[in-house]
């Protein structure tokens, strides 16, 4: 009989372990195959396509360090639970090759020193308490961390974008094959080495970046992911027909266009005309032969005459306001205090392809106008008087997407010598390009060293563009999120308090209610019984 | 199945012939909605997550309070014998409790609806989210019974089936909270997260219902059901 027992108490035991070894299984095979379900009204949770791809491509652990302080005020509690709430979504699709860890770093003096090296700030807060204002120091950074590689979102600002910044900041870290960025050299414009060190130092950390000369014609590599053309001058026919084929062949292209050409020691500039125009307006990008002027928001700019220097508002630099940079684009809506000097309006072509989305990325205010023909950039000029002209908002750079049609569909191929009519790279010409965008700034001006020095905010914009476009297939998907704010009501103390009374209160009278309702029922019915038994007695 | 039916009706009636659940809900309402209501106007959002989030440190003693009585009851006053003769399967009586229980947490969860009605009187709350949560609820709830169910098989003490009850959810919920993770040893940590009823309660709770969590509750569930049926037939070879 014990032995009967025993038996049973063991085969018990072990139908225990089978019957977890069976959940266990089943548990794991779910990890793997598993589906998620976004009940929120504007899908808040729910991540891009690319960011999923991405993030399940990961076959190393890429660490996310958020550097957060824990005491924040009360009104950003809810980007702090919204920045956990997105890093959780990550971390259910990138799985164990994802490891987020916070900390704050406010008492430890060896993570305040880690922050500093990594770029992340200390930043000052207001808060408002009890009508009163005063000001503490939080930690608000996030550093994606792989291998020796790093990249940094210094502060979280809000939620628009923070899928696309930590998208691009693990693509970056974790990129397998580096990407190329192909520089057009040779036509007289500033080079990566002289005038443009700045802007390619910070490619350089991410990119690998090639010279592209196309004196000799083309074809450009097939390796050259993004051609950044800045401040091009007389393009031959073959050097355009190469870049055509490159965009053609779905490669992406960066354009920084100069309208006018600045004797030196000269303040009158000759218009100028690349051949670039031509072929960016069968793309359905129209840059203007002009000059855009700004009344009200620009730059100051020094000039020196004889041994006096002396800086003064000048129109012909025209600040961008945060306002004017399309709020829903990833590349500049962060961007405040870009500077364009010299700048050409570009806006989309009245007989732009259907195929071509056209965003306008950047615009002056409302107090702009043009100027065409000859170029008086004296800055002494009195520019208020000057404006006869109707005063409007005026496109400054813009991101077009999509399929492009070729500027030499139909043309002959061009050749570079006429005497050894050596084709300019390809047989056939493509006439419709792959998916692909195209970048065009009215200013090239503005991305050089002194520039950037002086707008630093030109340097980000510069950097942003070749991500945006290089990195582009995996981001540009990637939507910018709704603020996740759904505030209540104004509502009065008192109202507040007879909520709350109403709340804690309401329903629970209701259950006490129902419960002497039906004590008194069952009471009654119990009495009723027994009075009835008592009778039948 | 009917013999189930039959005892989870005769279980969910005797919740509701005593005072004591009018206490329990009353109490449940009264604490969940003040807790709440603390931070909502501070916070000036109109959203339930303060709610969900303290939900599972409020059902970590309610639940095993609901369920505490279950068997122990029966084995005190010896009636699991007189019920365990009748022609009906241990797993049916396992089940049949276990769902008398659960649609009492139903009902007491369905009474906190007041607090959404009132937050959409407020602002305008995304009902996704809220519903969200409340499936979310209901399953954290669902696994604490079965915790609760199970626990108060081993003892024929309420008291004792009590504070196990409590000690062992809180234990399971724990294990994936950050500061456990913290001082954990690294291979252990996806062990420990993906083991806390806790890690799996977060992304529901705020409207993102996936299918490894729903997998997960499920799991806990059926084995502490299945725990229980054993710890009952156990009584055959004890």
């Amino acid at each position: 009989m014990a032995g009967d027992r025993t038996r049973l108490g063991t085969s018990s035991l072990l139908l225990v372990g089978i019957v977890l070894a069976v959940l266990i299984v089943v548990n794991l095979l779910s990890v793997n195959r598993f589906a998620r379900i976004d009940l929120t009204e504007n899908k808040e949770y729910t991540l891009s396509e690319s960011t999923k791809r991405m993030l399940r491509g990961l076959d190393d652990v890429v660490s996310i360090k958020v550097y957060f302080s824990k005491n924040l005020p009360t009104y950003l509690v809810t980007l702090n639970q919204a920045v956990r709430d997105l890093l959780d979504e990550y971390q259910a699709y990138g799985k164990e090759n994802l490891l987020v860890e916070r900390e704050d770093p406010a008492d430890d003096p060896e993570l305040e020193q880690r922050c500093r090296v990594l770029g992340i700030p200390e930043v000052q807060l207001q808060i408002f308490e009890k009508d009163k204002a005063e000001v503490t120091n939080a930690y608000l950074g996030i550093a994606v961390l792989y291998e020796d590689r790093s990249e940094v979102i210094p502060v979280v600002q809000g939620m628009e974008n923070l899928e696309y910044d930590l998208t691009a900041a693990i693509l970056k870290v974790f990129r397998k094959e580096e990407k190329v960025v192909g520089f057009l050299v040779g036509s007289e414009g500033p080079t990566l080495e002289k005038g443009l060190a700045g802007v390619k130092g910070a490619l350089e950390r991410q990119y690998r970046v090639v010279p592209i000369d196309l004196a000799r014609g083309g074809p450009i590599s097939t390796d050259v992911h993004t051609l950044i053309v800045a401040s091009p001058k007389n393009l031959s026919d073959a050097a355009l027909y190469a870049i055509d084929q490159f965009v053609m062949r779905g490669g992406k292209l960066l354009a920084f266009l100069d309208p006018i050409e600045i004797p030196e020691g000269s303040i009158q500039a000759l218009a100028k005309r690349s051949g670039l125009e031509n072929l960016l307006e069968r793309y359905g990008i129209e840059v203007g032969a002009n000059l855009a002027l700004d009344a009200r928001s620009n730059a100051n700019a020094s000039f020196s005459q004889g041994f006096l220097m002396f800086s003064m508002p000048y129109p012909f630099w025209v600040r961008v306001l945060p306002e004017n940079a399309d709020p829903n684009h990833p590349m500049v809506n962060k961007l405040s205090g870009i500077v364009l000097p010299w700048t050409s309006t570009v806006c989309a072509a009245a007989d732009a392809p259907e195929t071509v989305l056209i965003d306008t990325l950047l615009m002056t205010s409302e107090f702009a106008w043009m100027k065409t023909g000859g170029y008086d950039l004296n800055p002494q000029q009195r520019f208020q008087d000057a404006p006869r002209e109707p005063q409007e908002k005026l496109p400054l750079a813009l991101a077009a997407s999509g399929i492009f049609p070729s500027f030499f569909e139909g043309k002959p191929i061009p050749t570079i010598d006429e005497t050894d009519g050596a084709a300019a790279g390809g047989s056939e010409t493509i006439s419709r390009s792959a998916e692909t965008q195209v970048v065009a700034v009215g200013s090239a001006n503005g991305f050089l060293d002194d520039m950037i020095g002086q707008f630093p905010a030109n340097r980000v914009f510069f950097q942003n563009a070749v991500d945006w476009l290089t990195l582009g297939d995996d981001l540009i998907a990637i939507r910018s999120r709704a603020a996740v704010d759904r505030p209540l009501r104004e509502i009065s103390e008192k109202g507040k308090a007879l909520a709350r009374f109403l709340a804690v209160f309401g329903v629970p009278i209701l259950v006490v209610l129902f419960g002497l309702v039906r004590f008194l029922r069952l009471r009654n019915r119990r009495a009723a019984a027994l009075a009835a038994e008592e009778r039948s007695a | 199945m009917k013999n189930t039916w039959t005892i989870t009706r005769k279980e969910f009636r005797s919740y509701f012939d005593s005072p004591v659940a009018y206490i329990y809900i009353t109490f449940f309402l009264m604490l969940s909605s003040w807790l709440f209501l603390r931070g909502f106007f501070l916070v000036g959002q109109a959203s339930m997550r303060g709610f969900f989030g303290i939900l599972p440190w409020l059902l970590l003693f309610f639940v095993p309070a609901a369920t505490m009585r279950l068997w122990a009851e029966e084995k005190k006053l010896g009636t699991i014998e007189l019920l365990m003769t009748l022609p009906v399967k241990d797993h049916e009586v396992v089940l049949g409790k276990f769902l008398a229980s659960f649609f009492f947490l139903t009902v007491t969860l369905a009474l906190t609806f007041s607090l959404p009605i009132l937050i959409s009187v407020l602002g305008d709350p995304d009902g996704g989210a809220i519903w969200g949560g409340y499936i979310g609820a209901v399953l954290l709830g669902a696994s604490f019974l079965a915790i609760g169910l199970f626990v108060s098989s081993l003892t024929e003490n309420q008291i004792v089936a009590f504070i196990i009850g409590i000690t062992l959810i809180f234990a399971f919920f724990i294990v994936s909270e950050e500061f456990v993770l913290y001082n954990a040893p690294r291979p252990l940590v996806p062990i420990l997260k993906f083991l806390g009823l806790g890690a799996h309660y977060d992304s529901i709770g705020r409207g993102v219902i996936d299918s490894r969590d729903v997998i997960y509750y499920l799991s806990v569930i059926g084995f502490f059901l299945f725990l229980n049926i054993r710890s009952v037939e156990s009584r055959k070879w004890k």
